[in-house]
């Protein structure tokens, strides 16, 4: 395998696999298998329409069950949102996301104003929450220049931010055990290192993910 | 015999023509075992996945809308999920009779049967990538579809796709040198 495993190196030595054909008899057997699962579908018999019941019990138990849905929701979601921000909560409501994002920017801020004050041209802008639910919020500690930067989103939220004087929209991915797969057309995470275009790199590295 | 498109024979089928239905499975019958050959590397498992997808087919096709982009990309999830399931299977079965052969060459060494042998070195290579970048790098580099194509396959957007063809091709390039 060639060292530099470029795309057209790769393509054509995956290309090489010598696959052979499906023979006559197995394709004969296959369709004629499948023909015959095609007819017992065609002839099964098609699912009765549930009838509406008229009694009494059942046609009260639908609305109390929707009833008992939603007052476990209610309960949950008041649950979630009291409890310590410290706390693994799956799935956590937007507001309780909300509150960890609070706390994050609480303990950068300074740090960000520092920079921001002296190097106007880094920003960072933070997006909404949608993804908030079901994503981990993570912060990515990036250097341009020897100063720190913080990049706050959650997994799944695309963001923009001012790096190196040069707006850059990044995508995060997900989370994994290595850290935070970012995907953008300029930048790449790899191996703890930001890398961009014109030989712009910058350490970068998790802090924490959290739920 | 009049050719039909796969828009035409798919219209027929989800209507009730058997005939229609039997030329799209001969039709397509090949390409799915390919696909499945290149995947597990086994003609036989292949032969067993081919199967087991045009069954799929065959319960399924009455609920298509006739559009032969959509077919096709259901054809290829199916398979490689397909694909994936045997390999699962393969695995635990390896597992329960106390082998921890890591390379599908030795669990084909335990059947006897010399032609079981993976075909080709790189194929097996892939098999140490995790699923989904093995995935992303067949669909890319095996299949010679777009990154957008391979996405709808595999169920996630389109960047997912080009991040784990960068991370497989790491991992590629690290296990090359070795």
């Amino acid at each position: 395998m060639g060292e530099a495993m470029k795309d057209d190196d790769l393509k054509k030595l995956l290309g090489q696999c010598d696959v052979p054909d499906l023979d006559d008899r197995a394709k004969e057997r296959i369709a004629t298998l499948a023909v015959g699962r095609y007819r017992d579908a065609e002839r099964a018999p098609k699912p009765k329409p549930e009838m509406p019941s008229r009694s009494w019990l059942a046609a009260g138990f639908k609305p109390a069950f929707a009833l008992a849905v939603c007052v476990v929701v209610i309960v949950g979601q008041r649950f979630l949102s009291d409890r310590d921000p410290n706390a693994i909560a799956t799935p956590v409501t937007d507001k309780y996301a909300a509150a960890v994002f609070a706390e994050y920017r609480s303990l950068f801020q300074d740090e960000l104003k520092a920079l921001v004050a002296h190097n106007g041209d880094v920003d960072v802008v933070l997006g909404g929450q949608g993804a908030a639910q079901r994503n981990p919020l993570v912060v990515i500690r990036i250097e341009v220049d020897g100063k720190p930067v913080y990049i706050t989103a959650f997994s799944g939220q695309t963001i923009e931010a001012d790096i190196g004087g040069k707006r850059v929209t990044l995508e995060i991915l997900t989370t994994t055990d290595q850290g935070v797969v970012l995907a953008s057309d300029e930048f790449l995470l790899e191996d703890g290192v930001l890398h961009g275009p014109e030989g712009f790199n910058a350490d970068a590295h998790v802090l924490e993910t959290r739920l | 015999m009049q050719t039909h498109s796969d828009f035409q024979l798919i219209d027929l089928a989800v209507n009730g023509d058997e005939d229609a239905f039997r030329r799209l499975v001969e039709r397509h019958c090949d390409l799915v075992f390919k696909v499945a050959f290149k995947w597990c590397g086994v003609k036989e498992d292949a032969e067993d996945i081919a199967q087991d997808v045009m069954m799929r087919l065959a319960d399924k096709i009455r609920g298509f809308e006739p559009d032969s982009a959509a077919f096709t990309t259901w054809l290829y999830r199916v398979t490689i999920n397909a694909a994936k399931d045997a390999r699962r299977r393969a695995d635990s079965r390896r597992d329960n009779e106390g082998r921890f052969a890591s390379s599908r060459a030795v669990g084909s060494a335990r059947h006897g049967q010399e032609e079981r042998l993976v075909q080709h070195e790189t194929i097996r290579l892939l098999d140490r990538l995790p699923s989904k970048e093995k995935e992303a790098i067949f669909l890319i580099f095996c299949e010679g579809l777009n990154h957008k194509k391979a996405a709808e396959i595999a169920g996630c957007a389109e960047t997912t796709i080009s991040w784990r063809v960068h991370s497989a091709r790491k991992k590629l390039r690290q296990w090359a040198k070795q």
